[in-house]
């Protein structure tokens, strides 16, 4: 079942004197509980392309064409009355600095709670609390009744990522958006994250569009995968093939740029 | 020169910037010609003129002595323009100095230099220049130093933060390995990066200036008569604001000129694309 | 002074240092340890790596070498009268609001070349080594790519002929192919010149292919140490290898 479908999708910044087309012609489907590698290094339009998806673009700076077909919905035109009520509760986003995407003035508790609060009031006080300590639990957070108490400063970079998973999740999305999730995290939490968003797949068959500049990251992740190079798809196919036989010159490129570690 | 000339225009085309640089020349121009001619002599008086309303002799009419209002005006405009310069010179340089000192340096010595800024910022810079010039009495050069010094601590605070943000980048920490002096990395490295915010807070400093000046001379603190300077000015039309009132009109349309043309300019260069 | 000829083999030699920081918060002092007892040696014309997660101490290892961070006790002696550095962040290690030509041309001017047409020809070569092109001259640092910059940062470190360089996590701000464009560069240079590098990353699989030795880094200690290719085939330390595995180099 296909959950989304991407149709020449275009992006264009409208502030400068000549329209400059950041996406071009950009068009992909998700299956349900599929998991897709979005590649590209800077400028290539890939988290534009993610922003748009989600919702989330400055429309006074930019313009978009195209269909994006989320849930029977075309994204780029609805009211935002109506985004919103699928933001945060069918589609969920996940950012790259887990330091600055949660609110420091804000016990962990209530940022989790808060899709709950705004797309299921019918849930009681009780309710959410016990939803969100489960979810604190399914993170794979020590001691959620404390983490669920505390301030993000009071957070490692990668339990704080892990809240953000938990908050992006409490409201069973079909959809989760992951930009650059793991960047800023070191190597050892960042294969431990990269191992949870695979569990939650599973589990909770949510499909995830998984952005990345990190070819091997996607490597581990995602079954199929989406290159992009200045604001244009150059290929996309099982994540196995594009990496193994690439046909592109700069597909072949980026792979090369994979240090190889052979013994 | 004709070159940075257009380069400048070119970087800084816009109505403010265009505007505020026409009538700061016009009005640089009249102090310069100020130093070395006025219609009439500025303190010259002649009772058969008292109070004249404008015509075609004195354009601007003439004050209660019979002196001619557009001759005291060039003056006035020639030593409050002269008095601020020097007052925002004296403060920004100096608080330039200490300010970059304390911002790069940090440690004990910026703590306690900090503190006994933050001890004169404490006072209003104009009721800090009355006691200075009660010290040291009143003339255009005690106001220039006493103005100065009020006007140090806000140019020290601004310099210092900028300073403290640079330092910490890694262009300085590359400097440093490379063997440049502190004193190179100070105004040759760092310098250049903060002129942008020293700029635009010189030029409002001026406007500052000017209003100060205008304000201890309203007061009779600052220059003595006979000289003429805007805000003495202002204050002896007072009395007459019925009888004469182009002596008050002129004088405050001129300080009223001279702050707009500085503000417009400072707007202008922020606005740069 | 005892043994002349291994001592000039040997680029750095340090011994027990260790680095803490006090910062006061809430009113009292608080200590952090950020290196302990470090002991090791590096050779000349050798690429060593020094790998370690955030908090390890790596870059304050380099800050104190570079005697940028004063240690408070053990002693380390560098072969090089002045080491340089390239930093992660090519956006702030290059001054604003100064043109190409001066960022280059600081370094000569510092060390005393006094004739203008020397220092433009050495410029300009130096350009011409790290593969960029004369027009860059007048440009600012704002009008660059990334990668362009870190070759700036590289001609700039390299303008005086240092012994080492000491290079932290020079390509982790890059994409991927502008990444192992640079990293060629460095070693190219390196080939050349025979600077020796101490190479921080924390990025194991980079190092793989460009380091001679590695040393990884666990909070302020050295967990492991050896050359590349024994210690990633045959990791010792629990630690090294949770390491390789999280980057996807060994199976657990």
């Amino acid at each position: 079942m296909k959950i989304l479908s991407v149709k020449d999708l275009t992006i264009e910044f409208h502030d400068h004197k000549l329209p400059e087309r950041a996406v071009e012609k950009v068009s992909f489907d998700m299956d349900e509980g599929e998991v897709l590698g979005l590649v590209g290094e800077s400028g290539s339009g890939k988290s534009l392309t993610a922003m748009a998806i989600a919702g989330l673009l400055p429309r006074k700076r930019l313009n978009a064409f195209g269909e994006i077909i989320f849930e029977g919905k075309d994204m780029l035109k609805i009211p935002r009355s109506e985004l919103r009520e699928l933001q945060g509760d069918e589609l969920s986003v996940i950012f790259q600095e887990p330091m600055t995407a949660l609110n420091p003035t804000m016990r962990i508790g209530k940022q989790v709670e808060e899709p709950l609060f705004i797309h299921h009031k019918e849930l009681s006080d009780a309710e959410r609390k016990a939803k969100a300590l489960d979810w604190l639990e399914k993170v794979e957070l020590h001691d959620p009744e404390r983490v669920y108490h505390s301030y993000p400063h009071e957070l490692s970079g990668g339990m704080r990522q892990r809240v953000m998973i938990a908050s992006a999740m409490v409201s069973d999305p079909k959809l989760l958006i992951a930009d650059e999730p793991t960047t800023a995290l070191d190597v050892t939490v960042q294969a431990q994250i990269i191992k949870l968003l695979l569990r939650l797949n599973l589990k909770q068959k949510v499909a995830i569009l998984f952005i990345s500049h990190d070819l091997s990251l996607v490597k581990q992740i995602s079954e199929n995968v989406i290159v992009m190079q200045n604001g244009s798809i150059v290929e996309k196919g099982k994540t196995k093939d594009v990496f193994d036989s690439p046909v592109e010159e700069y597909t072949k490129k980026l792979v090369a740029a994979i240090p190889e570690v052979r013994f | 020169m004709i070159k940075t000339v257009k380069k400048l225009f070119e970087k800084y085309k816009g109505f403010n910037f265009c505007a505020g640089l026409i009538i700061t020349a016009v009005i640089f121009l009249i102090a310069v010609t100020g130093i070395f001619y006025t219609p009439y002599p500025s303190t010259a008086m002649n009772a058969a003129l008292k109070n004249a309303a404008p015509g075609a002799a004195h354009i601007f009419g003439c004050d209660n002595y019979g002196r001619d209002i557009f001759s005291r005006v060039m003056e006035g405009i020639k030593n409050t323009f002269f008095i601020s310069f020097f007052t925002v010179l004296l403060g920004s340089v100096a608080g330039m100095i200490l300010g970059a000192v304390c911002g790069y340096y940090g440690g004990k010595l910026d703590n306690i230099l900090m503190r006994l800024n933050d001890a004169l910022f404490a006072f209003p810079s104009i009721l800090l220049a009355m006691v200075i010039i009660a010290l040291v009495g009143p003339g255009a050069f005690n106001v220039v130093l006493a103005l100065g010094i009020a006007f140090i601590p806000s140019f020290a605070r601004i310099v210092r933060a900028e300073f403290k943000k640079q330092a910490s980048l890694d262009y300085i920490a590359g400097a440093k390995l490379m063997g440049a002096g502190d004193i190179r990395i100070m105004f040759v490295h760092i310098l250049p990066n903060i002129l942008p915010v020293l700029i635009s807070s010189v030029m409002i400093g001026f406007n500052n200036a000017v209003l100060a000046e205008a304000g201890l001379s309203f007061l009779g603190i600052g220059v003595q008569p006979p000289e003429a300077s805007l805000g003495r000015m202002l204050s002896e039309a007072q009395a007459f604001l019925f009888t004469a009132p182009w002596y008050a009109v002129f004088t405050g349309l001129s300080i009223a000129l001279m702050v707009l043309g500085f503000a417009l300019l400072s707007e202008g260069i922020s606005e740069k694309k | 002074m005892k043994d002349n000829t291994s001592s000039t083999e040997i680029m750095i030699k340090a011994e027990n240092i260790s680095v803490s920081f006090t910062e006061k918060r809430n009113g009292r002092k608080v200590t952090h340890t950020v290196l302990r007892e470090l002991s090791f040696e590096m050779k000349q014309g050798e690429i060593l790596g020094l790998a370690g997660e955030s908090g390890s101490g790596k870059s304050t290892l380099a800050k104190t070498l570079l005697g940028i961070t004063e240690l408070q006790c053990g002693e380390f002696t560098i072969n090089d009268k002045s080491p340089q550095m390239v930093f992660q962040d090519p956006f702030s290690a290059l001054n604003p609001a100064k043109t190409i030509r001066f960022i280059l041309e600081e370094p000569l001017k510092i060390s005393g070349v006094k004739d203008r047409e020397e220092r433009l020809k050495k410029v300009k070569d130096s350009l011409l080594s790290v593969g960029l092109e004369e027009i860059l001259l007048e440009r600012k640092p704002a009008e660059l790519s990334g990668g362009q910059r870190q070759r700036i940062c590289i001609a700039a470190a390299l303008m005086n002929d240092p012994g080492l360089l000491i290079a932290d996590e020079p390509v982790s701000a890059l994409d991927v192919t502008v990444q192992a464009q640079v990293l060629a560069l460095l070693k190219k240079l390196k080939e050349e010149r025979g600077f020796s590098i101490l190479f921080i990353s924390h990025d194991l699989r980079t190092m793989y292919n460009f380091c001679d030795r590695v040393m990884i880094l666990k909070e302020g200690r050295i967990a492991e140490q050896g050359k590349v290719e024994e210690l990633y085939r045959d990791p010792k330390d629990p630690y090294t290898k949770l390491l390789l595995e999280s980057a996807g180099i060994r199976q657990s």
